[in-house]
């Protein structure tokens, strides 16, 4: 399943790593949750490509 | 990774206390932290009326809904700020949640009562819109503090809201600012609320994994007014740190409350007031009055009301 950010959309690997998909996303673990099948999820779990994974940034306001 | 406290899978790590939780004591752990900071600093006691400034985002949202689970009476005020779409899907979401905690909404509309939005009006005032809105919201929810009842106003800033604001404010030295920061403002001779921050030492990360946990249907997007403000690259870098040192910001703003708040105290302005309305005022109109007087309307101010209690 594709995963789509703030209008754009990216493929998942086959199977990786929470920490190494926002590392290859760019995105500091700081500033975005990871919510894979409707569930928040830590760093170090897995996800694939058959998954429903959504990142949503924390950082508001200006 | 599991959870410190029942060895469930974890659903979020919190590197800044060297702690993961799962769901369930994430609340938990959560709700402790905003009681035990309304607690330490004294911030309100149970019994007493809280209005909470709502905006129909994760922060706000939030927090009120850790007032009401902590058994705190608390209602909300929305500021409409005429904002097309975005201030539309706002009210409805601060709606909604008003119903669905069984609480009382005020609302105030901007264009119900000046004719215009707020980027109209930052023209009119010749201020910055960001500018000219945090002056309105302040006199509002002040306001409305006062003329309902309420015993204190409550807004949603966080740590990172906070720790980004100490960095602008240290960078560019405004001592005007820097030395008044705080999680407590203290109310003043019936016409100055006393205003709160209950989130002040709770991270943005930690308040939008409550909203998703708690499924608080909260806005997603942001205000459009905000895009290329200079807080948003403060807590971009703020993070940085934080993914290098966790608990960069924790230790930032506990320690400028420990050392640095308060010492210039005798600097403070003088506090006047609007020879129109009576609330403050930098000057003898304040701007809310000046804004009505431009737009030869006539004084008043009025709120919409919705009750699900």
């Amino acid at each position: 399943m594709p995963l789509i950010l703030e209008g754009k959309k990216f493929e998942i690997a086959k199977r990786e790593r929470v920490r190494d998909l926002l590392k290859r996303l760019n995105l500091n673990p700081e500033a975005y949750l990871v919510v894979r099948n409707g569930s928040l999820v830590t760093e170090d779990e897995m996800v694939s490509d058959e998954d429903e994974i959504k990142l949503i940034r924390v950082v508001s306001g200006g | 990774m599991r959870c410190i406290q029942c060895e469930k899978k974890a659903a979020i790590a919190l590197r800044a206390y060297n702690a993961s939780f799962c769901e369930d004591h994430f609340i938990s752990f959560f709700e402790n932290r905003v009681k035990k900071t309304i607690v330490k600093y004294k911030l309100f006691e149970e019994g007493d009326k809280i209005l909470v400034a709502v905006s129909g985002g994760k922060d706000s949202l939030t927090l009120w809904q850790v007032l009401k689970r902590l058994n705190y009476e608390a209602d909300g005020l929305y500021i409409d700020l005429g904002i097309g779409d975005y201030s539309g899907i706002s009210l409805r979401k601060a709606g909604a949640f008003a119903e669905k905690l069984r609480s009382r909404l005020y609302v105030f509309s901007l264009t119900d009562t000046f004719g215009k939005g707020i980027f109209d009006i930052s023209k009119i005032l010749r201020r910055t819109t960001c500018s000219a809105c945090g002056a309105i919201k302040r006199y509002v929810m002040n306001r409305t503090c006062i003329e309902k009842g309420y015993g204190v106003i409550c807004t949603g800033h966080n740590l990172d809201d906070e720790a980004s604001s100490l960095l602008g404010n240290l960078l560019y030295w405004r001592g005007e600012y820097l030395w008044k920061k705080g999680l407590l403002l203290e109310s003043k001779e019936g016409h100055l609320a006393k205003k709160v921050k209950p989130l002040f030492l709770i991270s943005e990360k930690e308040t939008t994994a409550y909203a998703i946990i708690s499924q608080i249907d909260y806005v997603y997007d942001e205000c459009p007014y905000s895009k290329g403000a200079k807080t948003l690259v403060y807590k971009e870098i703020l993070n940085r740190l934080e993914f290098e040192s966790p608990g960069t910001k924790l230790g930032f703003v506990k320690g400028y409350l420990r050392h640095f708040r308060g010492i210039r105290e005798d600097e403070k302005d003088r506090l006047k007031y609007c020879r129109i309305c009576g609330y403050p005022s930098h000057g003898e109109r304040c701007l809310f009055c000046s804004l009505k007087e431009k737009l030869s309307l006539s004084d008043g101010f009025s709120l919409k009301e919705m009750d699900f209690r």
